[in-house]
């Protein structure tokens, strides 16, 4: 009820009443009791609310009620339990408090105390405050770091696992933070915030706190995906230091890496393994590369060892090894011509292991794929990968077919890297590649005949569906990048497009998302011929467009309108009127996600540009529907990021769709566009004067602008005459460093500066 | 009361929302090819 009348100023006697009840309580029958359902009710309506509907001197009530609950004076556990979580849903009210030195010490100086309180619940609650404070109040923590280390490194000594969880994730959410601000001073040169480098100044002491902790895994661990544990939390940890501090992380692990990797416990095996994969992402190539080549005949060696954990985790090290030490990024690549062999029948081998260690396996096979990937590093149609590019399929292939793989997460993993071995196969592998479309589409009619009884039964089903129909999309894209190949696959077109319409009558958004994907891709590939599946695959087209709920759904099938029309051209008028209604029923829709609203305008333009004249009787329907849309965007401006990202999307859709109008009406009826033109040019000119404007949408802007004055021809002098931004505009586009942005200003202003004479 | 995320663990291979973003982009970058080819042939019908 607050959190419906709070925001209208409905119920202004609540928060003075709730406080009464904390501070009043003294001589009350079951006055803890009282004070603790208070407090929770006060952390219930703070977390219900937003920070702006409470008064300063409310918040300031709130806070001194809560942390004086949480008040190591106060007797009861259940109320201080209540008071440290109502202060974790308050916390976002108290950036003013947290402004005053005094009043933030005193609400530091409790929430520390909390984490000593005798009762592991207060405890608990009370580090996730501090997590909290990390993310929001990153920038006032300097003074308390020293403190909060003492307390997080005795709670990773001493306290029960689920405390200390919540003691190490302070430490992770702060190297959270400094990664952000490192990625955004090297891609701005700048960041919101400073980064106050707190991990480096704790580094000598914080690494051996999270050493500590690898070694306390548990048994089965790798086999279920819900576990988080110390060893699991400490080891994410250690990682992510290893981002925030780069090279400087190697001297303090590399010692314990050797110390414990090859002791009898696997445990220690296990953690030094463990550690030695989590710093691979952060440390430069030259200062890692040295290290891993020594150490890769031993990671592969290991593969060997006689315990799971330890396989499981080698696996993953050397996926990540692959990932960051191998690839035409890397100078020198850790994998090269002389070691593949060896890496690959290793590989090949552990890919039959127990399912776990299996799904690292196929993690590492995509990591060195993709390192040789085809468009980057292939010479004369071959890449290293080739000689070996048939066992790595069928092992693959029959990774995935294991009884044990749909149990676990091995058989996606197997498929998916197989989509990404397929992707980057080269030229002299691509028969291979075209021997998989039959094996795939019989898997996928198999599924058709699986006996379905049960809820499981039907998901399973589902899975796999969707995995085969993703294969045979990446496979129909991977045959069609070339007239030759394109042969082997078009010969199955008929089928694979039966088998894609079986499998939509089995409703599953996943699966129709999937096979939606393979259907444009074939459009793509197989163009005007795909004109014969209309007819029954319009239903289903049209489904996917009512999809509101699962809009993933929606937006791919939006997209695939765009390659029908590109691949159908004017073939596609007679399914136009009903692909035009459901498009704008979405756009007037407020079910719908607002992220398929852009494509839906780019949407437009595909089908303009493909039934040119014919788009006329669309106008009145479409045109006022991007002018309101249009206008909105002008005046949504300003935001936050999000919003700013939303409505560059927004100008790019509404733009591609009025290119695609005009360049439809050119030559046949311009006079169509002339009541919309002096209002398209308006918002133009919104989008240039407005400086949060991206690169993108500023192409598309110039490009409008000469897709008007070719479709007006002499018409649009006057419009342009009119228009005191227009010239400013190009200039400031002709003067870009973006090569395509100044080719299309130089296209736009060639052709209007042609109308103006 | 939030519960811990459990932050990913271990995770090696990406999933359909790659392949969903690639896709996306293809169709993207096939639509600007198309409008582009338009301009061009346009420009190459007026200089004859």
């Amino acid at each position: 009820v607050a959190a419906i009348e709070l925001p209208r100023q409905a119920w202004p006697e609540l928060i003075p009443g709730l406080l009464a009840n904390v501070t009043s309580s003294m001589g009350v029958a079951n006055a803890a009791h009282l004070k603790e359902a208070t407090l929770e009710t006060l952390g219930y309506v703070c977390e219900a609310i937003s920070s702006e509907v409470l008064a300063q001197d409310q918040v300031n009530s709130v806070l001194t009620a809560v942390v004086q609950g949480m008040n190591s004076s106060e007797a009861s556990s259940e109320v201080r339990l209540a008071a440290t979580n109502a202060l974790y849903n308050a916390l976002d009210f108290a950036q003013t408090n947290f402004d005053n030195t005094v009043e933030r010490d005193y609400i530091m100086r409790v929430v520390c105390e909390a984490t000593l309180s005798p009762d592991s619940r207060v405890r608990k609650a009370a580090f996730e405050c501090l997590v909290s404070i990390a993310s929001t109040y990153y920038e006032k923590l300097a003074p308390y770091m020293k403190d909060v280390f003492a307390i997080t490194s005795k709670a990773v000594k001493e306290d029960e696992e689920s405390v200390v969880l919540q003691a190490l994730e302070f430490w992770s959410s702060i190297c959270d933070i400094e990664i952000e601000l490192l990625d955004e001073f090297s891609t701005t040169g700048d960041s919101e915030l400073s980064n106050f480098h707190f991990i480096r100044q704790a580094l000598p002491y914080l690494v051996p706190m999270l050493l500590e902790t690898l070694t306390k895994q548990e048994e089965g661990q790798d086999q279920d995906e819900d576990v988080w544990n110390l060893a699991m939390a400490g080891g994410t940890c250690l990682g992510l230091v290893a981002k925030a501090v780069g090279d400087d992380i190697v001297p303090l692990v590399m010692p314990y890496v050797q110390e414990n990797i090859s002791k009898p416990d696997w445990r220690c095996r296990e953690a030094a393994t463990y550690a030695f994969g989590s710093i691979l992402e952060g440390p430069g190539p030259d200062k890692l590369a040295p290290l891993v080549t020594s150490a890769l005949p031993f990671m592969l060696n290991a593969m060997k060892d006689e315990n799971s954990h330890v396989k499981d985790t080698t696996a993953w090290t050397l996926s990540r090894i692959f990932e960051f030490l191998h690839g035409p990024s890397v100078d020198t690549s850790v994998v090269n011509q002389a070691n593949l062999p060896l890496i690959l029948s290793v590989l090949l081998e552990s890919i039959k292991d127990a399912p776990n260690v299996a799904e690292k396996v196929c993690g590492a096979i995509h990591a060195v794929a993709v390192g040789y990937d085809d468009s980057l590093t292939s010479t004369g149609g071959s890449n290293p990968l080739s000689p070996f590019f048939q066992n790595i399929v069928q092992a693959l292939l029959a990774a995935a077919d294991r009884e044990d793989a749909a149990e676990t997460r091995l058989r996606i993993a197997a498929y998916e890297t197989l989509n990404d071995v397929v992707k980057c196969s080269s030229d002299d592998t691509v028969a291979v590649v075209g021997q998989l479309v039959p094996v795939i589409m019989e898997k996928l009619g198999q599924t058709l005949q699986m006996q379905v009884l049960s809820v499981d039964d039907r998901e399973k089903q589902s899975e796999l569906q969707a995995l085969l129909c993703g294969v045979l999309q990446v496979l129909i894209q991977r045959l069609s990048s070339s007239e030759p190949t394109k042969y082997a696959m078009v010969q199955f077109a008929d089928q694979m497009m039966g088998l894609f319409l079986r499998v939509f009558a089995c409703r599953s958004a996943t699966v129709h998302e999937e096979a939606m994907l393979a259907i444009g891709a074939l459009a793509d590939a197989i163009g005007v011929e795909f004109g014969k599946y209309m007819q029954e695959f319009y239903r289903y087209l049209e489904m996917g467009l009512q999809n509101f709920e699962e809009y993933q759904v929606c937006a791919v099938t939006v997209g695939v309108v765009g390659d029908i029309c590109r691949a159908l051209e004017d073939k596609v008028l007679p399914f136009c009127d009903g692909i035009m209604t459901q498009l704008l029923k979405d756009l007037g829709s407020n079910q719908l996600h607002r992220s398929v609203k852009p494509p839906i305008f780019s949407c437009f333009g595909d089908i303009a540009l493909a039934i040119g004249e014919n788009f006329e009787k669309y106008l009145s329907y479409a045109m006022p529907m991007l002018q309101s849309a249009a206008e909105l965007s002008v005046m949504q401006a300003a935001g936050d990021d999000e919003m700013l990202d939303y409505n560059n999307q927004l100008r790019t859709g509404i733009l591609e769709a009025y290119s695609g109008i005009f360049q439809a009406f050119k030559g046949t009826k311009p006079e169509a566009m002339m009541p919309y033109v002096a209002g398209i040019l308006q918002f133009i000119e919104s989008v240039y004067q407005d400086k949060e404007r991206d690169d993108v949408v500023l192409k598309a802007a110039v490009g409008v602008m000469g897709d008007m004055a070719d479709c007006l021809a002499g018409t649009s002098a006057q419009f342009f005459r009119n228009s005191a931004f227009y010239k400013d505009f190009l200039d400031e586009c002709l003067s870009s460093d973006d090569h395509r942005l100044k080719e299309t200003a130089e296209w736009a202003q060639a052709t209007i500066n042609r109308y103006m004479v | 009361m939030a519960e811990l995320r459990h932050r990913a663990h271990k995770k090696v291979i990406s999933d359909q929302q790659r392949r969903r973003d690639v896709a996306l982009d293809r169709q993207k970058q096939q639509r600007r090819d198309l409008q582009l080819h338009f301009r061009q042939l346009a420009t190459a019908l007026e200089d004859q």
